[in-house]
């Protein structure tokens, strides 16, 4: 009970009762929130949520702070010189009352406040990190090296699922905000790291629990950003830096995927490549991981996005450029691996080299060059069980 | 090598109800088969690729991009038709290598609750609409290719 208009009215006893109450409720309003904190969120998290967010609270311990000192200065600094005889008894209750009002309404309000906050700390650190970053960009043309870290902590640090799609859909409004920048202040190298240290590490990373919503919400901006860069581009040569980082994105969540047993997510990751240019090596991996797996159906689908790229620009007396006689070989390799698997795989296989090879009925000597070169091409590289299996097809294809 | 179909199948249950439907496109010798999920990814694959035959389903997500805003206001639900719609209409001029491309329509939807279709810009031809029914096999479905690409848009 505050005694306003008794003797001891901001004596040293009352003073000192009145800051017992006060350290008793500021430890209360600040103490319940930490508490909810440490529960609700991850521990690499709290750094990240006392840099971005975490502001508030010290803003309110000085500001309350501040507010029970003012009522020591009242009882210690002799004001009642400087005020109207009478107006002095109601001047030193007011003010009490609403320095006390003050304190309780800031408290109550950030209590509320952090109570609310706790169930989407997630959500808000997402937000927050986007605007930083687009702010950023918008003063200095780049993106802070922080922003991209923390990005990067997010990525590993939340949990799969609604969480981490809606971290993906903040990475999204990003990646949407850096390709609208005008062409001459677009750095491709910046998007690049936004999608392989955020959105392709948040699928990909060892710790990570499987969502194919995630999978499938990463594979989406991965797309997006290369065709949007493909139709919004004018001679731009940095974007096959952008287009490598994509293709190489795709492919490892389509590994991970199939590590996971996910074959929606594996063929959605077959079909998203194979509309990127160039990235008949990635689609070769994948379809060669998936065989190792002995996961057929995304080889078969490789086998026959790469086969149609072949059959648009092979043919006898074609001089055929370095890309496409490198779509060749991964995709003659990939077809002799399946057909040594026999059976209905190998007749698979036969059909899919009937209307390559039939061809060549008449230039036998050119197909038996390009036979032997995807040879070599996966022995240089160390491939020796492709290399093999194309010379075993060799063998079993032109044995007179 | 003309007997290919080049085929853009577009669906968002691509790769979970219509998987079998898939699967089976791979293994026909004449249909090279390309799938997108989404009115986006299908606009952008569209605004690059020539395709022979494009078949549609009336209920897509709209995708990432900011074209579909008008429509997403609006709460539409049918990105398959703005798609359509948009390919074939008002941004028909980008489309120029779609000229003897044909377009068909598979969805859950019967055909009378979709009378737009058949009046301009798509002009659907009435027997290019099949119905999906989980009772409709695969050897139909890719018949139904056959005979979209042999139609007359």
């Amino acid at each position: 009970m505050l005694l306003y208009f008794g003797p001891d009215f901001l004596s040293a006893e009352w003073l000192s009762t009145a800051a017992g109450i006060a350290i008793t409720f500021v430890v209360f309003i600040m103490g319940v929130p930490a508490l909810i904190f440490q529960t609700f969120i991850a521990g690499g998290l709290r750094d990240v949520y006392n840099e971005r967010l975490g502001g508030e609270w010290s803003r309110l311990f000085k500001i309350q702070l501040g507010l029970i000192l003012i009522i020591f200065l009242m009882s210690n600094v002799e004001f009642d010189k400087y005020i109207s005889p009478k107006a002095l008894w109601i001047f030193f209750p007011l003010c009490v009352t609403v320095i006390l009002i003050a304190v309780l309404f800031l408290g109550l309000r950030s209590l509320i406040r952090n109570f609310q906050s706790s169930r989407n700390i997630e959500q808000q650190l997402s937000e927050k990190i986007a605007d930083d970053a687009i702010l950023y960009f918008e003063k200095n043309k780049a993106i802070h090296k922080k922003d991209l870290e923390d990005l990067g902590i997010l990525a590993r640090e939340l949990r799969s699922g609604r969480v981490k799609n809606i971290f993906l859909e903040q990475c999204e409004r990003l990646v949407e905000y850096l390709l609208n920048v005008p062409q001459e202040h677009r750095d491709t190298k910046l998007i690049g790291d936004i999608l392989s240290d955020a959105v392709c590490l948040s699928v990909t990373y060892d710790g990570a629990q499987f969502n194919n919503e995630n999978m499938r919400k990463a594979l989406d901006i991965l797309s997006f950003t290369y065709s949007h860069i493909q139709h919004h581009s004018v001679g731009d040569t940095s974007s096959s830096y952008l287009n490598t980082t994509i293709g190489n994105c795709m492919r490892e969540i389509g590994i991970e995927a199939m590590h996971k047993h996910d074959q929606p997510a594996v063929m959605n990751a077959v079909e998203k490549l194979s509309a990127i240019e160039a990235t008949s090596k990635e689609m070769f991996i994948l379809g060669n991981e998936a065989l190792i797996h002995g996961h057929v159906q995304p080889a078969v689908a490789v086998i026959r996005k790469l086969g149609g790229k072949v059959r648009d620009v092979i043919g006898p007396g074609k001089t055929l450029e370095y890309e496409d006689k490198r779509t060749f070989y991964f995709w003659l390799g990939l077809v002799a691996k399946i057909h040594q698997r026999g059976g209905s795989a190998q007749n698979f296989a036969q059909r899919r080299l009937q209307n390559v090879v039939a061809q060549f009925d008449q230039a036998r000597d050119e197909i038996l060059v390009l036979f032997r070169e995807t040879q070599q091409h996966f022995y240089q590289v160390a491939e020796f069980d492709t290399a093999d299996a194309v010379r075993n097809l060799e063998v079993a294809l032109f044995a007179e | 090598m003309n007997d290919v179909i080049k085929l853009l199948w577009i669906d968002d249950n691509l790769f979970h109800d219509l998987t079998e439907k898939r699967m089976a496109l791979y293994m026909e010798d004449d249909i090279e088969p390309h799938f997108a999920i989404d009115a986006t990814e299908a606009f952008y694959r569209l605004r690059t690729e020539p395709f022979d035959v494009v078949i549609v389903d009336l209920r897509l997500p709209p995708g990432s991009d900011d074209m579909w805003n008008t429509y997403r206001e609006s709460n539409f639900q049918k990105f398959g038709y703005a798609l359509l719609n948009t390919v074939l209409g008002p941004q028909k001029d980008q489309f120029d290598h779609l000229s003897d491309t044909r377009f068909g329509v598979f969805t859950i939807e019967a055909q009378e609750e979709n009378p737009e279709l058949f009046d301009a810009p798509i002009h659907l031809a009435e027997n290019n609409f099949k119905m999906k029914t989980h009772a409709y096999h695969e050897n139909a479905f890719i018949d139904f290719i056959r005979h979209v690409h042999q139609s007359w848009r």
